[in-house]
């Protein structure tokens, strides 16, 4: 009896060498409250992924602190290739405007993004500027007069004080925690100016002419408003970079890196994807695991800003 | 008119699918058993539930939470009044009167005069909803940082006056609330402030332990302290009691039913309440518990008899329940066009929301208006559900009372862990509700009111986060709380409110020495 338990025991507990990854369920760690935008998107990625891999993914919700709960979480789990964390890239920075250090990415091995969140800069369509330059005419003209509200993206808010730091206009800057409240807030005449991401409710009120994009705070270009610029294209050294993407231990195995990467590679090619992103006004596309360390390295460069520009 | 007639009856095309019933009537049902168990309140069954929306059609899901939170809402009643341990933070109030006339015998009577006032509340809060969602919608845009600022601070300054042990303890404990919510993250930055180096408290506490270890836990402890204090008493008495179950429960219809004298006489209270509570509901950011609490300091001050308030005054029971169901109807509207909720029950479902792809914020009322009236037709017959539900589920739990109190406690100690534990999955979590319950015996011995310092507690970071917004908008100018006129009007409202304690106080002195 107790020969067959240990040759039963041997047979399943060294099966799984040799098995293909993945062979049991993967974890996933969203570092942000159930049903916010990181974690809807995460959802409808990882329900395709599920198809490709053909194990579940377990979604795992550990908010708080900005993110840096559930990145320390998923540090302290093992680096088998089956702990899985998703994340934007600015958040690597964020602790840096709270006045801490910054998470030390090198721990953590890009697999593959899958929204490019660009920010764009909104004014209301009843004010007397219609263009980032008369913004700026304007501004200089009425200093102390105007009032910005972030919706959500803290590096974004500091590269538009870099700006303003730059052009030397005096501009009211505060920091709201998303993109309704900020949406809001302008409507409602409270602010003249916030960023919003593509897609945000600031995004949906531009796009039925309530609000005015003047320009783009990212590092990329939108093909739905074509005119805008980024700030690297007017001059300014400093833009924001905001990639969601999913990331490995820096030394989980290697078979895991590639099999998830393909498979988020073929659940992004998939048509039932684009079309449950497409009622969002969001674009995934595939980007490569160097494609989120770039995005994750352009993003280190605003934490500078924290010091050049100030709290 | 005919806007809001044409969206109606395009929102009804929407509903007919069975799906959303079903998600409506159980939601209900779910929420209704979640509520009742002190340890799993409403937070908890909508934070299990949120992510299954994702597979259910928006309406159909939506309307499975708010029916969730409308449960729990009556739900949380049924301990509270059965044993004095709420069931959810808003059904506090709710035993000031219920649990004292459950101790007179009268558990049935309670329960129904809370469930009825529940369903009527909600019912013609829900019509308010409808008919007033899309005015209210574009006032509410005009409410930005400085105006919600002081709302809160009129709030504020309203619950600790007119607290029961007088309005300077009342204020000292709203204060002390303030000051426990500002441990964890700024709210403004998200920099870690009174978290001595410890990630998990640069997140700040969460609602759910602290009113867990304010009002369960150390009610249980508080309980069994005063049970052991009446045992070693009877024994030096030498009396032998029965000390099996918690009071003798009387079996006469009477005392389980309500007649329709009774239920005329808690009319105005439901009325009062059901008002009260829709305009809290509609306001951003303040919450049921307010209502609830407002809501009873009102019955209680228009009533000719205040004495009898605290001892079972049924119509204390209607005003509390009436209070906090109003406002879950009106509580969608800053919801979908600020992106503010209420309470963290809406700020769960507005993630549900998201979830659907559908981004609550100013064009959301224009946009969506017919989805969002078919969701309103929904929530109000909802309310049908937990009255049919709430009148099934009440007959029978009211036997609870006949239970041992030891295998009572303890379960109710395991639900209270391991519902703080299942919010984050987080098991430091456990020592909030640890440290709350102390404070919370603190408070019970010292007399110290819990209301003020709850409430306090709950709208703290959201009042900091306003109040600097408003400066940093108006490079720190704070005249600006006078020059604006909503703000304004409030700061004044809490300025008279004070005036008008200290001019009664001053009479009530002069009275006494004439």
């Amino acid at each position: 009896m107790k020969k067959l338990f240990i040759v039963l025991f041997l047979v399943f507990g060294l099966s799984s060498i040799g098995q293909a990854y993945p062979d049991r369920p993967i974890n996933m760690i969203v570092p942000y409250n159930a049903g916010g935008s990181l974690d809807s998107m995460t959802r409808i990625v990882v329900e395709f992924m599920k198809k490709e891999l053909g194990k579940p993914i377990i979604i795992n919700n550990r908010p708080g602190a900005s993110g840096t709960i559930g990145a320390d979480a998923f540090l302290k789990t093992k680096a088998d290739g089956y702990n899985v964390l998703v994340f934007p890239t600015s958040t690597f920075i964020t602790p840096v405007f709270q006045g801490r250090e910054a998470i030390d990415s090198s721990k953590f091995a890009p697999i593959g993004g899958f929204i490019k969140s660009e920010r764009i800069l909104f004014g209301r369509a009843d004010a007397p500027y219609k263009t980032f330059d008369e913004l700026i005419a304007y501004a200089r003209k009425n200093p102390g007069k105007l009032k910005f509200g972030s919706g959500g993206s803290t590096d974004t808010a500091y590269v538009f004080k870099y700006i303003l730091q730059k052009e030397n206009l005096d501009i009211n800057v505060t920091l709201f925690n998303g993109g309704a409240p900020a949406a809001a807030a302008i409507m409602g005449k409270h602010v003249d100016l916030i960023e919003g991401g593509n897609g945000s409710p600031g995004d949906v009120a531009a796009m039925a002419g309530k609000l005015i994009p003047l320009t783009i705070l990212s590092n990329g270009r939108l093909a739905k408003y074509p005119d805008l610029k980024t700030p690297l294209d007017l001059g300014y050294g400093y833009a924001s970079s905001v990639m969601f993407g999913f990331f490995l231990h820096s030394n989980a195995p290697d078979e895991a890196k590639q099999a998830l990467s393909k498979a988020l590679q073929s659940a992004l090619e998939n048509k039932g994807l684009q079309d449950k992103f497409a009622s969002r006004g969001v674009t995934p596309k595939f980007y490569s695991g160097a494609d989120l360390q770039d995005a994750v390295d352009a993003g280190k460069k605003v934490a500078k800003l924290y010091e050049i520009v100030g709290k | 008119m005919t806007e809001l007639l044409n969206n109606a009856i395009l929102g009804m095309n929407l509903l007919l699918e069975w799906e959303i019933l079903f998600a409506a009537a159980g939601g209900v049902m779910a929420g209704l058993m979640m509520g009742a168990i002190p340890g799993m309140s409403d937070i908890i069954a909508i934070c299990l539930m949120v992510p299954f929306t994702f597979y259910l059609n928006p309406i159909a899901g939506i309307a499975m939470l708010v029916g969730l939170s409308k449960g729990a809402n009556f739900g949380g009643a049924i301990p509270a009044i059965l044993f004095n341990i709420p069931g959810t933070p808003q059904a506090v109030i709710t035993a000031f009167d219920g649990y004292p006339l459950s101790k007179k015998g009268k558990a049935g009577k309670a329960l129904k005069v809370a469930l009825y006032s529940s369903c009527i509340a909600d019912g013609v809060s829900d019509c308010i909803l409808f008919f007033f969602a899309a005015p209210v919608a574009m006032a509410a845009i005009m409410i930005g940082p400085a105006e919600h600022a002081t709302v809160v601070i009129f709030a504020l300054t309203l619950i600790s006056i007119t607290s029961e042990t007088g309005p300077v303890i009342g204020l000292a404990s709203m204060l002390f609330g303030l000051l426990l919510s500002c441990i964890g993250a700024d709210p403004l930055t998200g920099a870690p402030r009174l978290a001595f180096g410890s990630n998990e408290l640069s997140a700040g506490m969460d609602i759910v332990p602290m009113a867990l270890g304010f009002f369960v836990v150390s009610e249980i402890i508080w309980q069994i302290c005063k049970d052991r204090k009446k045992e070693s008493d009877a024994k030096i008495s030498q009396t032998t009691e029965n000390q099996e179950s918690l009071f003798s429960e009387k079996e006469s219809i009477e005392n389980h039913s309500l007649s329709m004298d009774e239920f005329k006489q808690c009319v105005p209270a439901i009325a009062r309440g059901t008002f009260i509570g829709s305009a809290i509901g509609a306001l951003p950011g303040i919450g049921t518990t307010v209502g609830s609490y407002l809501s009873y300091v009102a019955t209680k001050k228009a009533s000719k008899h205040p004495e009898r308030f605290g001892k079972g005054a049924i119509e204390g029971i209607a005003a509390s329940e009436a209070g906090n169901n109003a406002c879950n109807g009106p509580n969608l509207i800053p919801l979908i066009t600020l992106g503010i909720p209420g309470n963290l029950a809406a700020a769960l479902i507005l993630g549900a929301f998201t979830m659907q792809g559908l981004t609550p914020g100013p064009m959301f009322m224009e946009q969506q208006a017919p989805l969002l009236y078919a969701l309103f037709i929904v929530l109000f017959f909802s309310n049908f559900f937990t009255l049919i539900f709430g009148a099934i589920y009440t007959k029978y739990i009211r036997k609870m009372v006949s239970l041992p109190k030891n295998y009572i406690y303890s379960a109710v100690l395991i639900f209270a862990l391991v519902g703080t534990y299942i919010i984050h999955n987080n098991t430091f979590e456990l020592y909030y509700t640890l440290g709350f319950s102390i404070i919370g015996l603190l408070c019970r011995k010292g007399k110290i009111p819990m209301i003020p310092l709850l409430i306090a507690y709950i709208l703290g970071s959201s009042l900091e986060l306003k109040i600097r917004q408003t400066l940093d908008l108006h490079a720190n100018d704070i005249s600006v709380f006078l020059t604006k006129p909503i703000s304004c009007v409030f700061l004044s409202l809490s300025v008279l409110v004070i005036v008008y304690s200290v001019y009664k106080k001053i009479r009530a002195n002069r009275a006494d020495t004439n």
